[in-house]
């Protein structure tokens, strides 16, 4: 088994960020994230303007104030740190279907399973990576036979591969003892006895470390190399998805809800591909501040499983919308699921990307005009005019053309004709429906005016004195 | 060597000729692909030797009802039989069915699609032709910029699909970055179609009698005389006058 740790180091700061562009953000203000112990506020981690001005995790909140008195606190929020992870866990299951979250900040992943699916481990974190980077995440990934080294070299920054279980003690043995998760008294008890590596520590006999630090150091250290088992227990992806996030600022316009919009669909694009089902309907659902809630729907033609294709159109559709109030939480809810088949693994292993299909074309378009908006017209069985077609989405069937003389443009409503037409030929009559409202008593007759414009007139029997122009031949 | 050397020369000779970026002026577009219009005077008219594919034809007309829809239902009918997609964008009026489907257009691969506005109409004409299911593109617009129209034509060219654009005859003398210009009219119960702009190849006028239309629409044109009608039975009427100025 091969695993990858996924660590995510500035998570609590980048859930906090609203736009897309992180770089603007930052230069515009430091900020810090604030950890509460007991009495003692520290800060937990600050973005790249603080660090510029000199502030570093393990700082008091006291004296990050007296370096950068613009600093802003956030404060750390253990519950939207876990339910951000548990967001992205989802988001993982794209690349794995073994995933399990270490909060605060870390997923491990099986990925043994999911390398012949991207051609191969590099190909695999390379578009972990770049996920990341769309979603505005920084990413560390670490990979090695178990979990827990995995993690360790995540978190210490190594991300080369490591392979075989052999090759584990070598890589990890200058490897600070700091990116352990070790207990505090057990991390200063190793300090004072010199020990900083975690290739010192095993070189000592574990009966004595036992004795000295308790049982748990080594099988810490054991867990490492694969001595003892490291049981994962791996996320099951729920029968639904409904996922919500709230806003960190309340967003005016809905330019501000794009970017949240892109994670909560990073992650349904996860659930989607772990269950093997598409989307034939979501559902984003904007919370107010004492308004109910308005909802936006996207239906689909076919169920869509192209996370891409789905942001397009929630985009197009949320840049149409006026907001009534500024919204507060935004939830994203696949109301309607359908299975699908999967493309095969050749697809992906080309690197080449798909066309997009002709129903997301017409949706992409649907998504901006309005789906009234975009049709093909089918022909019903009526003889009457107007009803001898209906707008009917990608049916079919076509009935062969047998219809009399037609014109190709028909008026939605009749006008009068007010220029003088000259009329030839005999009458078609039709007279049609007189068992519903549309009762339809017309003789057509086939118009000409001065300029050779061709019109399709009729003539109501009841009144022959009028002419109506119905269409045009184009 | 001098093998070589005459290698060289015409292997840049087919790079020149098959590279639809490069145009050279001295020649029309015979390599280049067309589908044809289904009027001959006007195939031969044209430099594709036919509508030109990956590019934007721009139909210059004020009145509808002239016949300026049915010069393409051959190509219509041609596309959409073969399973391929065209689209109508903006209509101005409603595309009837039973008139399309006399004609043999398959009514499942014709998409409408209806805006309020030209800037939309445009915007949705540009989407389907950057997708790569539709053959043809048919856009109707009041008003557009040659800037817009440079966007249309250079999706086209990509995708090397056909839009074919119908604007107002008053922009007849503004310049227009497209493959292909027509002006049309009514003249004399005739449609008139003035070639104002063909990459490739020359400009020219043809006139196209109605009777032409019988096949394209599926039934009889509407309007033959009795004069008309007496000629044909006759055999002398020709259908189509082309003229090359």
């Amino acid at each position: 088994m091969l695993w990858t740790a996924l660590v995510f180091p500035s998570l609590p700061l980048e859930c906090q960020v609203v736009a897309g562009d992180v770089a603007t953000t930052n230069e515009e203000r430091a900020r810090a994230i604030v950890q509460q112990h007991g009495s003692r506020r520290s800060i937990m981690s600050c973005d790249d303007a603080a660090r510029a001005l000199g502030i570093r995790p393990g700082l008091t909140v006291k004296s990050a104030l007296a370096i950068a008195p613009g600093l802003e606190l956030i404060d750390f929020d253990e519950h939207e740190q876990a339910a951000q992870l548990a967001q992205l866990a989802l988001w993982a299951l794209a690349y794995s279907s073994r995933v399990t979250p270490h909060p605060p900040d870390t997923l491990l992943m099986e990925v043994q399973g999911s390398l012949r699916l991207f051609g191969g481990l590099d190909p695999l974190l390379a578009r972990l990576h770049d996920d990341a980077v769309g979603l505005g995440l920084s990413l560390r990934l670490g990979t090695a036979p178990t979990p827990a080294a995995a993690a360790l070299l995540a978190r210490a920054g190594i991300e080369r591969p490591v392979r075989t279980s052999r090759a584990i003690p070598l890589a990890i043995a200058h490897l600070s003892l700091d990116h352990l998760a070790l207990e505090a008294d057990v991390r200063q008890g190793l300090g004072r006895s010199g020990l900083s590596t975690l290739g010192q520590l095993s070189e000592l006999p574990p009966a004595s470390l036992t004795r000295r630090f308790g049982h748990r150091l080594v099988e810490t250290l054991y867990r490492l190399d694969g001595r003892l088992p490291d049981p994962q227990t791996a996320i099951v992806p729920p029968p639904t998805f409904r996922e919500a996030v709230d806003l960190p600022l309340e967003a005016e316009s809905t330019a501000g809800l794009v970017f949240l919009l892109r994670r909560l669909l990073a992650a349904l694009g996860g659930f989607l591909r772990s269950r093997d089902v598409g989307v034939r309907r979501l559902d984003l659902e904007l919370f107010h501040h004492r308004h109910a809630p308005s909802v936006v729907s996207l239906r689909f033609l076919e169920a869509a499983t192209d996370v891409a294709h789905l942001y397009r159109i929630a985009t197009e559709r949320l840049d149409g919308t006026v907001l009534i109030a500024p919204v507060t939480r935004l939830a994203v809810h696949a109301s309607e699921l359908a299975e699908v088949e999967r493309a095969a693994p050749a697809l992906l292993d080309g690197g080449k990307v798909p066309d997009a299909s002709v129903e997301q074309v017409i949706e992409t378009l649907a998504a901006r005009l309005g789906s009234e908006a975009v049709y093909t017209a089918s022909l019903s069985d009526d003889h009457r005019p107007e009803k001898a077609w209906q707008a009917a989405m990608l049916s079919r069937s076509t009935p062969p053309g047998d219809w009399p003389v037609r014109p190709l443009w028909l008026l939605r409503t009749p006008r009068p004709a007010s220029r003088s037409l000259t009329v030839e030929g005999l009458p078609e009559r039709i007279e049609n429906g007189w068992w519903d409202a549309d009762d339809v008593r017309r003789d057509y007759f086939i118009g000409r005016d001065e300029h050779g414009v061709h019109f399709w007139v009729y003539r109501l029997r009841h009144d022959p004195a009028q002419l109506w122009i119905h269409g045009l031949f184009a | 060597m001098s093998e070589l050397a005459h290698d060289k020369v015409s292997s840049l000779d087919t790079l020149l000729r098959t590279t639809p970026s490069i145009w050279r002026g001295h020649e029309r577009y015979a390599a280049s692909s067309g589908v044809a219009t289904g009027y001959a005077a006007l195939d031969a008219a044209l430099p594709a030797r036919g509508w030109s594919v990956g590019g934007v034809t721009e139909l210059l007309c004020d009145t509808h009802g002239i016949g300026e829809l049915s010069l393409l239902l051959p190509a219509l009918s041609e596309i959409t039989t073969a399973g391929r997609w065209a689209a109508l964008v903006n209509p101005p009026y409603l595309p009837y069915a039973p008139a399309f489907a006399n004609a043999g257009v398959r009514l499942d691969r014709l998409l409408v699609v209806d805006s309020q506005h030209d800037k939309d109409a445009l915007w949705a004409g540009e989407q389907l032709l950057r997708a790569t299911h539709f053959d043809v593109v048919i856009i109707h617009v009041n008003r557009t910029t040659a800037q817009r129209q440079r966007r249309l034509q250079l999706a086209a060219e990509h995708s090397g699909s056909w839009s074919v654009v119908y604007r107002p005859a008053s922009a007849r003398d503004e310049h227009s970055p497209v493959a292909v210009r027509i002006a049309l009219e009514m003249n004399e119960g005739r449609l008139a179609l003035d070639i104002l702009k063909a990459r490739g190849g020359r400009i020219s006028s043809l006139v196209i009698d109605p009777s032409a239309f019988d096949g394209p629409q599926g039934a009889e044109w509407p309007l033959k005389t009795a004069r008309e009608r007496c000629l044909e039975v006759a055999g002398l009427h020709s259908s189509i006058n082309l003229r090359v100025v």
